[in-house]
């Protein structure tokens, strides 16, 4: 009963981590940008709930509705004034100034909010569990991460297959220059998939922060995480990143379960299994140009 | 009055110079064929007046307003459509999404899903296929329909019969009357020199950059053409 325990717990785990990834997914999908900093700002909005629950006084779940839009429009700005001008086909352009936004972002931190940890405190749902029976108990607040990963994986696939924004996204990501031939304004498309990308990782670093405590350097642990679990999924797709952080929260809870020395070691061997079985992840995206 | 105007236009590669002081108008309405080897400098002309390939020297004057600083999307807003080599159509979109996104910019006129496939039935045929497992004939009634969905004004067709057969070459071919009909301004580049005079009002010939040629297809012989095309 255990390890069926240490399954569920590992599935909801799963949930969180495909949070922090889907839009480190969304914007290698889209422009091909490896985003080094994605780790870092989600710990920006982490710590942005924590000045709006200490100033506002109200909890981290509902600051979300400011924590996000603010996520986005900085991931607009970002990409329009600084990131649009490292993608111009080579690789290293975006991994050095990703990289560099990822120190600045975490020496900013540290300044402003000094090098405690720290945690978010979102009352009840906290500790509330749904007891199945004597040995697994869900926690309310697992279940609702997973349950919001899910419905923004959902909201983010329609958005992609129905919508004349999602049929842009999808034809950028295709072919950057011939998207321009049929009128679509590549900059401006990149700005809202980075925005979109920022908001769920706003998402992905509050419920984190209310999970776990943490501090200003936390963030490459984190991307670490994200970006195994995009990689088991296959890059682009959004799909296979619920499924590849599902896998990684499996393996670290099972490993857990062995002993908790293994925990983290166990999901970076199952990583490490993936890649070297299926290189090109679990759902690579047929079709798609070649990275 | 002209609908596109480029003049003494050079463009380059590096320091490779693949266009000398081109010169090319083309009025309202009117069909204009460049023709040359490969090589020649024709689709680098396409692209800079896309707005894809940067004019070094030169002007670039659409509608009489000069647009030699203007974006790609909003030169499609204004109504000049690119129909690019080697087609570039979506492939992760289906046929009937490529069209849609060739309507991006919503421009008003006669092009939309069901105009563009009565126009070229074979697309009607496979409207919800991955655009990716098309034939090439398919692929190119696809990329020329994302084009008119965008309802053009000016529009470019490059090489569009490249890599075809004949008897597809003849069918895309067919489709032209009909575009034209509506008032369109069409300019295109051919390798396939019959094709393109048979097509075409009037025709500049290239050769390594530089306009060699002028004329209408009934004025000009075949003699002419061939020292244009080739150089001797």
């Amino acid at each position: 009963m255990v390890w069926v325990n240490a399954v569920i717990q590992g599935i909801l785990v799963g949930g969180l981590y495909a949070l922090l990834a889907t839009g480190l997914s969304l914007s290698f999908g889209v422009m091909r940008l490896v985003n080094l900093a994605h780790g870092d700002l989600g710990m920006l909005a982490a710590y942005l709930s924590l000045a709006i629950v200490s100033v506002a006084g109200i909890g981290p779940l509902e600051s979300l509705v400011v924590v996000v839009p603010v996520m986005m429009v900085i991931g607009y700005l970002l990409q329009r004034s600084l990131l649009n001008f490292t993608l111009r086909g080579e690789v290293l352009p975006p991994l050095l100034v990703t990289f560099g936004l990822a120190v600045i972002i975490q020496s900013g931190l540290l300044t402003v909010f000094s090098a405690d940890s720290q945690g978010l405190n979102a009352g009840a749902i906290e500790t509330a569990s749904l007891g199945i029976n004597d040995q697994i108990a869900i926690g309310w607040l697992s279940l609702l991460t997973l349950a919001v990963a899910v419905t923004i994986l959902v909201a983010l696939q329609l958005l992609l297959s129905r919508t004349g924004l999602g049929r842009a996204l999808r034809a950028a990501s295709d072919d950057g220059e011939a998207a321009r031939i049929v009128g679509i304004n590549n900059r401006h498309i990149y700005g809202v998939a980075m925005a979109i990308a920022l908001g769920t990782v706003a998402i992905g670093g509050v419920f984190l922060g209310i999970r776990t405590t943490f501090g200003p350097a936390d963030g490459p642990a984190r991307l670490i995480f994200a970006f195994e679990s995009v990689i088991i999924g296959g890059l682009g797709s959004l799909w296979g990143t619920l499924l590849g952080g599902i896998i990684l929260g499996v393996s670290q809870s099972i490993g857990g379960q062995i002993s908790p020395a293994y925990q983290v070691l166990a999901g970076h061997l199952v990583f490490l299994a993936i890649l070297l079985l299926r290189p090109t992840g679990l759902f690579s995206r047929p079709g798609a140009r070649e990275a | 009055m002209n609908l596109l105007e480029v003049a003494n236009a050079n463009a380059f590669y590096g320091d490779f110079q693949a266009l000398f002081d081109v010169s090319v108008a083309v009025e309202e309405g009117e069909t204009v064929a460049i023709i040359g080897a490969n090589g020649a400098g024709k689709s680098t002309l396409l692209r800079v007046i896309a707005g894809l390939h940067p004019l070094r020297a030169g002007t670039l004057a659409y509608d009489g307003l000069p647009i030699q600083d203007v974006a790609t999307h909003r030169r499609v807003l204004g109504g000049i459509c690119l129909v690019p080599e080697g087609r570039r159509i979506f492939p992760s979109l289906s046929v009937d999404e490529n069209l849609q996104v060739g309507a991006y910019l919503g421009r008003r006129g006669p092009w939309n899903l069901a105009s563009v496939k009565a126009l070229f039935p074979m697309l009607a045929k496979v409207a919800r296929r991955s655009a990716a497992v098309l034939s090439g004939g398919e692929q190119q009634a696809l990329a020329i329909g994302r084009a008119l969905m965008a309802n053009p004004r000016l529009l470019l067709l490059d090489e569009v019969s490249l890599g075809l057969a004949p008897i597809v070459v003849g069918q895309l071919y067919a489709a032209m009357p009909q575009i034209r009909a509506a008032g369109m301004t069409i300019l295109l580049v051919e390798q396939n020199t019959n094709q393109a005079l048979a097509a075409a009002d009037r025709v500049y010939c290239l050769l390594e950059g530089r306009v060699t040629l002028t004329g209408s297809p009934a004025d000009l012989a075949r003699s002419q053409i061939s020292a244009a095309y080739f150089g001797f």
